[in-house]
């Protein structure tokens, strides 16, 4: 039966500790058949617990005692072993019966090698307990707790081995050396030996134990004082009413100081002489050029319609030109202007515009007469050329 | 001449750490020709004014002519003191051989005001505002400093190296007045 739900059992084993096994979980690992799971229940394998399934107390421990992986340290099984061989001894003695006397021996050579074989594993059981519960255990008050219970167990173990040196060497040395057995004195050579291993062990443990504490102390005392620190510094009494100045004095750390660089120069000769230089230098050149390009501002590509010719012509009236044919004449600006062919079509608005501009520019070549004149509407100075005037 | 002196030097001298329990197998080299050749080194070092310090599992640099002052170290070493308080207020164990994911500690500022009030305090000092950048802040600064490795890329888990003892030892040897103590609430 227990070979058949192999599976089931070591899913159970495994999920031991988080104690939430569905019966769900169990009947998908049986086939959907209850009557297996039942069949489990009645034999004392499993029992019920609400709607989850557990494994019975004494197939855990059998299998946590054969994978060693047990976190329960039981010391009473050597307090056990020891009374039941005080027991078995006082029976060997008033036994008269040869063949029973040997079986009461036999016995006792079994708690002997037993006594030895318990003490060893608790004490291996309680080095690996220790160090998970050190390494693994979040919870930093319970691990300080459990670090303590282990250090009571240790102890328990301690007076155990003494216990069981006093039965062997004091309180019934006589017997195991007057029986005449080749093998009970092996076994009891054999016990002692083990024995003084793990009180060794023990003493290995104790030193652990109390690294680790101290560790756990420690740690506790560096919290307690960041907090305090950090009050101190938030009320603004950090730097007075603590040494915090001199101690920081003190310490040199070059970790204080901002990064350093060293700024070096190149070796002149090896510049000179090395060839892998030129083509060290050759990149750096390429770097530096295309860090130049990069820092330049690159406008936008200028847009096509900015390209195209465009010619647009306008006509330029030279009054120069204008002047120097008025020169010629001996009318009067304005008639002169009025009747100009110029090289375009020009409105009489236009022309008034260039016989003020004219009378403006060349103001002391022309003489400004006190006559005036009227075209279409037009009110103007009669003005003639200087020469011309002064001819006439 | 020890080859890797260089490397040492380059480490040392930025004010980095040599953590034995590095997660790096080039840097727990360095350790440990570094405790085979102490003496030999620590000459060396000394020629250039550098002296060659031995923490618990760690080097580092220290050099008798300092050029900062004292305003800076105390700058420095407050600044220290309220990260630590935060990150001690996250883990009572986190010290040399502790293993962190930052998502780990965004998620239980979400859950724990005390630690959520300690991250706050903190803005003005990482110049940082959301929680996550605060975080990212404190754990790149460890990081910079050596005090914290990136031990799995993939998961985010960072690993606090023995160089983490430093600020440590540096916090348990300031020491304030025991009236003082007593009037500082628990």
């Amino acid at each position: 039966m227990m070979s058949r739900e192999q599976a089931l059992l070591k899913q159970m084993f495994s999920k031991r500790k988080q104690q939430s096994f569905r019966r769900e979980a169990a009947l998908e690992l049986t086939d959907n058949r209850l009557q297996r799971i039942q069949s489990l229940l009645d034999h004392g394998v499993l029992r019920e617990n609400g709607s989850f399934l557990e494994m019975e107390d004494i197939y855990l421990h059998f299998f946590e005692q054969v994978l060693e992986v047990n976190e329960e340290i039981n010391t009473s099984f050597v307090v056990e072993h020891i009374s039941y061989l005080k027991d078995t001894l006082s029976y060997y003695r008033q036994e008269n019966n040869e063949h029973r006397k040997l079986t009461y021996l036999r016995t006792i050579k079994r708690i002997l090698r037993n006594i030895a074989l318990t003490t060893l594993r608790n004490v291996i059981d309680l080095k690996r307990n220790i160090d998970n519960t050190f390494k693994n255990e979040p919870n930093y008050q319970i691990k300080k707790k459990k670090l303590v219970r282990l250090d009571e167990k240790r102890k328990d173990i301690e007076s155990l081995i003494k216990q069981s040196e006093t039965f062997l060497m004091e309180e019934e040395e006589p017997f195991f050396r007057v029986v005449v057995d080749e093998e009970l004195h092996q076994i009891v050579a054999t016990v002692r030996i083990s024995l003084n291993e793990c009180f060794h062990n023990l003493i290995e443990i104790q030193k652990l134990i109390i690294n680790y504490l101290n560790k756990i102390e420690y740690q506790n005392k560096i919290r307690m004082k960041i907090r305090q620190l950090k009050y101190l510094k938030d009320q603004f009494e950090l730097e007075e009413r603590t040494d915090i100045c001199s101690i920081l004095s003190q310490k040199e750390s070059v970790w204080f100081e901002p990064s350093p660089s060293y700024p070096l120069r190149l070796s002149v000769d090896y510049l000179r002489n090395d060839d892998e230089v030129l083509d060290s230098i050759r990149k750096v050149i390429a770097m530096v050029g295309k860090r130049a390009i990069l820092a330049k501002n690159v406008a936008d590509t200028i847009s096509e319609d900015y390209l195209k010719t465009q010619i647009s012509e306008e006509t330029y009236i030279n009054l120069e030109t204008v002047k120097q044919d008025f020169r010629k004449s001996d009318a009067d600006l304005f008639t002169f202007i009025h009747a100009y062919s110029f090289s375009k079509e020009v409105s009489f608005d236009e022309r008034v515009t260039f016989f003020c501009q004219i009378v403006s520019q060349f103001y002391e070549e022309l003489m400004i007469t006190d006559q005036f004149g009227t075209a279409q509407g037009v009110e103007y100075a009669v003005v003639y050329n200087k020469k011309n005037s002064e001819k006439q | 001449m020890i080859k890797q002196t260089a490397d040492i030097f380059e480490i040392l001298s930025k004010g980095g750490f040599i953590s034995s329990d590095s997660t790096s197998p080039v840097i727990r080299q360095l350790y440990t020709l570094i405790d085979e050749n102490l003496s030999e080194l620590s000459d060396f070092f000394g020629a250039i004014n550098f002296v060659l310090e031995s923490g618990n599992e760690y080097f580092y640099f220290s050099r008798k002519e300092n050029k900062v002052d004292l305003e800076r170290k105390l700058e420095i070493a407050t600044r220290w003191i309220d990260v630590l308080d935060f990150i001690k207020t996250y883990d009572a164990a986190f010290s040399a051989g502790f293993r962190f994911q930052p998502a780990d500690i965004f998620v239980r500022v979400g859950s724990d005001l005390e630690l959520k009030e300690k991250l706050n305090g903190l803005k003005k000092l990482t110049g940082k505002e959301k929680h996550e950048e605060i975080i990212d802040k404190i754990v790149n600064d460890m990081k910079r400093d050596g005090f914290i490795e990136l031990e799995n890329e993939i998961t985010s888990t960072y690993k606090v190296v023995a160089a983490f003892s430093y600020l440590e030892e540096l916090v348990a040897c300031i020491n304030i007045p025991e009236d003082i103590q007593n009037e500082i609430p628990e």
